[in-house]
């Protein structure tokens, strides 16, 4: 699985996914797709920040390696950090939402 | 409701911030993402390989076609500069025939049909998803099991890397110099392209083919029509980071 795609996967886990469509509505077609690729940038870089400072510097190597293994779908991440990062997908969830709030 | 801040400009930067927050803070992450801006900077050059006018192509493409009948422009230095530049501008890419005092042991080349190669010990045809007409190799690659490289694998292009005078004196860094490195290939009958990596150290006897291709890159760029012959050009690819195996959009 490529790194794109783990990311897409958790993109699409913790970012208001409706909100997103709702904005992206409002735009022309050809501007919609490039901006669609930003949010996901903005919001995934947001979320990696915040998934690295609630690990310790050695949880956070192992979640590099993990993620960078090519072996691991999206099933095993979600699953490592609900397993490492205590209320993992409501503090992930709050930070989608707070990024993108910038948007709003 | 979006304003005036919600547009692709804005987005950008604040992905690009959002991008240098996340590396600055924890470096461990720059190898693994590209920055936007970085990505940005691709697609450019992607906007004027576009914008290379079709009939520009096809004097490029023809050109190629000519070297297969007159080797000799290929010694011309000049010459060898001009197609390097223009494939460099049409493909986005750093075409070049020579890199650290590497270069590829034939630049035009008939490429025979290879089958697939071995990904892991047992490996069977079976398991490649397609093509499997092609049947598959007998013995591991020179460069060892391919493991989770399925796309290196499938876009393998086998040279004969013992007729380089640095296989006598340096066989060890060679061999690793070589090991996956991606280089770009044409069909010139059909105007294609497409990156492929080396992957194995073959044909041994290089009289009828100077370079093998594996299943799906032969498919790709159509090497096996009639009129191509498995004919090709090899070149090199400088920013090896930049290219991606495959075919290339012409």
């Amino acid at each position: 699985m490529s790194h794109n795609k783990k990311l897409t996967a958790i993109f699409n886990l913790y970012a208001d996914q409706q909100k997103i469509a709702k904005v992206l509505a409002q735009l022309g077609h050809d501007q919609r797709q490039q901006t669609a690729e930003h949010i996901k940038e903005l919001v995934v870089y947001s979320l990696l920040l915040k998934i690295s400072s609630l690990l310790d510097p050695q949880s956070l190597d192992q979640f590099h390696q993990f993620f960078t293994k090519h072996n691991q779908n999206e099933k095993t991440i979600t699953e490592w950090l609900d397993k490492h990062i205590p209320n993992c997908t409501l503090t992930l969830k709050e930070t989608a939402d707070y990024t993108l709030l910038a948007l709003e | 409701m979006p304003n005036d801040a919600f547009s692709s400009s804005n987005i950008y930067s604040l992905a690009n911030q959002s991008y240098q927050n996340l590396v600055s803070a924890f470096p461990i992450w720059r190898d693994v993402f590209q920055s936007p801006k970085l990505k940005v900077e691709r697609n450019e050059k992607q906007k004027i390989y576009n914008e290379v006018t079709a009939e520009e192509k096809s004097a490029i493409f023809e050109k190629l076609r000519l070297l297969f009948t007159q080797k000799t422009l290929l010694n011309d230095l000049e010459m060898r500069l001009y197609l390097e530049q223009q494939l460099s501008d049409i493909t986005g890419l750093q075409i070049t025939s020579e890199i650290d005092g590497y270069n590829l042991p034939h630049t035009l080349v008939k490429m025979q049909a290879g089958p697939h190669q071995l990904r892991n010990f047992g490996d069977q045809v079976n398991n490649h998803a397609k093509i499997k007409e092609a049947l598959i190799e007998e013995k591991r690659s020179e460069f060892g099991w391919f493991g989770e490289l399925i796309e290196e694998e499938k876009f393998g292009i086998g040279l004969p890397l013992f007729l380089l005078k640095k296989w006598q004196t340096k066989y060890k860094q060679t061999i690793n110099w070589f090991k996956y490195r991606k280089i770009l290939v044409i069909n010139p009958w059909k105007n294609l392209m497409a990156v492929g990596n080396i992957t194995a150290i073959s044909p041994i006897y290089t009289q009828r083919f100077q370079a093998v291709a594996n299943p799906e890159l032969s498919r790709t760029i159509k090497l096996w029509f009639p009129n191509s012959q498995g004919k090709a050009c090899l070149f090199l690819i400088e920013n090896q980071k930049e290219a991606n195996l495959g075919l290339l959009n012409n």
